[in-house]
């Protein structure tokens, strides 16, 4: 899959399935896959058991050809294929249903790439591997049926499904389609979507504005709910060029914030963020506190102290950020009034997020910029990723232990590795994380068995009569 | 009259010709490109520089321009970057809830706006008037989109007598289409009275005070006559001017209520081609859009004649 969007991967995720996907509490489980994959040759190579007699949308049974040629297809048309296949050196496959990767170190982060729905090593047969794709053919519980653009894409129920027979986990485990067909219906102006789900006309609904929330409670055929730690904005600073590749800067930068005032600003409602400096919040694997006294300073004379001692002389410091996502633009507002009270000399750039992304791309168009992600099962794949993604973060002590993180197989362990990579971040401010959001979703009280995560998703869900 | 037809038509031509060289380079000085968007927020730079190059966006400007300007002396638009479907497919698709809507709501306009207008000049400075000038005022003043979302509130979620949005669901019927177009209709209808009206009360006060009206009103014409007859047929090229003008702003995509009613018309496909860049539906848009309006206004020259024997003879 070409894009990373998560719109794309969260209508498509019923039609492709990948090798692995995410269980509760994020962590990675089989789908695909029959099993874990198993580690050898100190973690150099993985072995993929494929599950037997899963049927694709066009009748024919997955086998490990098939895995193979969408391996490299994921390769050829996938930014975080070809992160992935930085590491692996051959994929092979000894038999009909098994695969194995070699890899040239070890790379832990690889699983959950070959978990994601966005930017998905998707598994289509071989004799359909065309780029760009033009049959819709996957092995998930529903089939493409029609797109239209800008009026809808509809999925049909796809009767041959193989599910798996292991208990639901996350997104993992047995899936079972009971509606018949999905809509997909795009609604761009979020007060529209309110007003749709209030009529009646729409079962489901997303990133719904805040404001709403009093006049979707209460209502007898909406049940509005809250996907409370949704993901985090942040700050991604240019730690390539300009004033802030001097880490001083960076804290002068975190130290100056109130990110009381700011998650106010930007989310309105406190049920719809939390002030939090980890990166993780509680309940998922990598949560922790370490290093976190640095977050929520609220300390503009600290922040002022630190900016004279990197000697910073009133430079233009660039924020790019955007009206088209508000809580952006709020936070922008917010933290720029917040910086210039410790002497910083922010230039608020309010551009459109096509310009704010290609931007980014020039280390010397900007010095930092708002952005956010979910919370992915793997830490690696956001913010601390390559130094070659926008935040340019490189330094010898993140290749050291973020380079230890990413190697290690050992689950158990990367937890416990976690809470240093957390220091470093909060050490040498790679990026500013603002707090966790929450999301306002609803569905019609018809609609039943939806589960609040990162990506709805409507298998197992059922509309009562 | 026919020498007439021709100038204009060498001249839409220039207008044309120049909007393809503007649209191409307004399309092109815009930061940011559709590669970047493509790949997504996630993706590196060099993911995005590939896509470039396979989008043949790394090619120079002018290559890039007499690649697109071959295509479209031949008649062919391109293809969207993001929907996969040549520009001509998209915009024809389009067509059809952009003209309707158009239709619907310029009717909806001259209902309210003509009969409001000639009423007002008559009934000039009295409490009629007024009222008149004052909602005019109004719905000249009230932003479409809180219009359209309030009418969306108290007639398709409080009365049901609407759907919210949408342009009807797959397999729907002209007339099922339609229905999900009433409400934008009305809601454009209003905004575009307002202005309608004020022109029809000043094109008429200006007439009403010629010396033929008086001449008419001495012979003994009934008023109905003096008005109608007289008064509104000389009053009408000024408002046939600002007809046209909203007919063709109409059909250029009313953006922000296709948005908020989230129709998939000519505006809608606008935005969202600037949004994401996609610079042929930007260009190819773009152009159409140009050709419209001069096709117009073109239309409305040629009207002028037909209402006017006066213009027939310069």
């Amino acid at each position: 899959m070409v894009t990373t969007a998560d719109l794309v991967g969260g209508i498509m995720q019923h039609v492709f399935e990948t090798l692995y996907t995410f269980g509760d509490g994020l962590t990675i489980v089989p789908l695909l896959a029959e099993s874990d994959a198993v580690v050898g040759d100190g973690g150099r190579r993985l072995t993929i058991k494929l599950r037997e007699g899963v049927k694709f949308h066009d009748g024919s049974v997955m086998t490990s050809a098939d895995v193979l040629a969408s391996l490299n297809r994921w390769r050829e048309v996938s930014d975080r294929g070809k992160t992935g296949w930085a590491y692996i050196t051959a994929a092979t496959a000894p038999d009909a249903h098994t695969v194995v990767l070699t890899l040239k170190d070890p790379y832990a982060p690889l699983l959950a790439l070959l978990s994601l729905n966005n930017n998905a090593m998707a598994i289509t047969p071989a004799s359909n591997q065309a780029a760009p794709m033009t049959r819709f053919i996957g092995t998930g519980p529903y089939v493409l049926k029609e797109r239209r653009a800008d009026q809808w894409v509809i999925l049909q129920r796809f009767a041959d499904y193989t599910p798996r027979t292991d208990p639901k986990n996350g997104y993992g485990g047995k899936r079972t389609a009971y509606i018949e067909e999905i809509r997909f219906v795009p609604v761009p102006d979020p007060n529209t979507r309110v007003e749709g789900m209030l009529s009646g006309q729409f079962d489901y609904s997303e990133s719904l504005p805040t404001a709403a929330l009093a006049r979707l409670r209460g209502q007898t055929k909406v049940a509005p709910y809250l996907v409370k730690d949704f993901g985090y904005p942040v700050f991604s600073l240019n730690n390539k060029a300009g004033v802030l590749s001097n880490m001083k800067m960076r804290q002068a930068l975190l130290a100056a914030l109130d990110m009381d005032e700011i998650l106010k600003a930007a989310f309105g409602t406190p049920e719809m963020y939390t002030a939090r400096g980890s990166m993780y919040p509680p309940g998922l694997r990598f949560h922790s506190m370490e290093g976190a006294d640095a977050y929520n300073q609220k300390n503009p004379a600290k922040a002022r102290q630190l900016a004279a001692e990197a000697g910073y002389k009133g430079e233009p410091i660039r924020l790019l950020t955007t009206t088209q996502f508000d809580y952006y633009y709020n936070m922008a507002l917010v933290a720029t009034e917040q910086w210039k009270k410790a002497g910083l000399n922010i230039d608020m750039q309010v551009v459109d997020w096509a310009t704010l992304l290609a931007r980014r791309n020039n280390p010397a168009l900007y010095e930092l910029s708002t952005v956010g992600a979910p919370f992915l099962a793997e830490p690696s794949l956001t913010f601390t990723a390559g130094s070659e993604r926008p935040g340019y973060w490189s330094s010898e002590a993140k290749d050291r232990v973020v380079g230890a993180f990413n190697a290690e197989m050992d689950m158990a362990k990367r937890t416990a590795m976690w809470p240093e990579v957390q220091k470093l971040i909060y050490t040498e401010v790679p990026y500013i994380k603002v707090g966790d959001q929450g999301t306002l979703r609803a569905t019609s009280t018809r609609l039943k068995g939806i589960q609040p995560g990162a990506w709805s998703y409507f298998w197992d869900a059922w509309v009562e009569r | 009259m026919l020498s007439f037809v021709a100038r204009r038509l060498l001249g839409m031509l220039a207008v044309l010709a120049f909007v393809a060289l503007g649209v191409f380079v307004i399309a092109r000085v815009m930061p940011g490109d559709p590669a970047t968007i493509l790949v997504g927020d996630n993706a590196s730079p060099e993911a995005a520089a590939r896509m470039r190059a396979s989008l043949g966006l790394d090619e120079p400007m002018p290559v890039q321009f007499a690649i697109w300007l071959w295509h479209l002396l031949r008649g062919d638009l391109g293809q969207s970057i993001f929907l996969g479907e040549p520009v001509l497919t998209l915009l024809a698709q389009r067509a059809e809830p952009t003209t309707a809507l158009t239709l619907m709501a310029l009717t909806v306009a001259i209902a309210i706006a003509l009969p409001a207008g000639i009423l007002a000049a008559i009934l000039r400075d009295t409490a009629a008037d007024r009222a008149i000038l004052t909602f005019s005022m109004l719905g000249a003043s009230i932003p479409s989109f809180w219009l359209g979302l309030l009418f969306i509130s108290w007639f398709a979620v409080g009365q049901g007598w609407f759907p919210v949005s949408g342009y009807g669901p797959p397999g729907a019927d002209f007339l099922e289409r339609m229905r999900f177009l009433l409400l934008p209709a009305i809601v454009l209808g209003i905004v575009n009275a307002a202005l309608i009206t004020r022109f029809t009360r000043n094109a008429m006060l200006d007439v009403l005070h010629e010396d033929f009206i008086l001449t008419c009103r001495a012979k003994g014409l009934p008023g109905w006559s003096v008005v109608m007859k007289h008064a509104f047929r000389n009053a009408f090229i000024p408002i046939l001017t600002v007809l046209g003008l909203a007919l063709a702003l109409l059909m250029g995509g009313a953006i922000v209520t296709e948005t908020v009613f989230a129709l998939p018309g000519i505006g809608n496909l606008v935005v969202s081609a600037v949004l994401r860049r996609d610079y042929p539906v930007i260009q190819g848009a773009l152009l159409v859009i140009a050709f419209v309006y001069v096709s117009v206004n073109l239309a409305i020259d040629l009207l002028y004649a037909v209402i006017d024997p006066r213009v027939r003879l310069r």
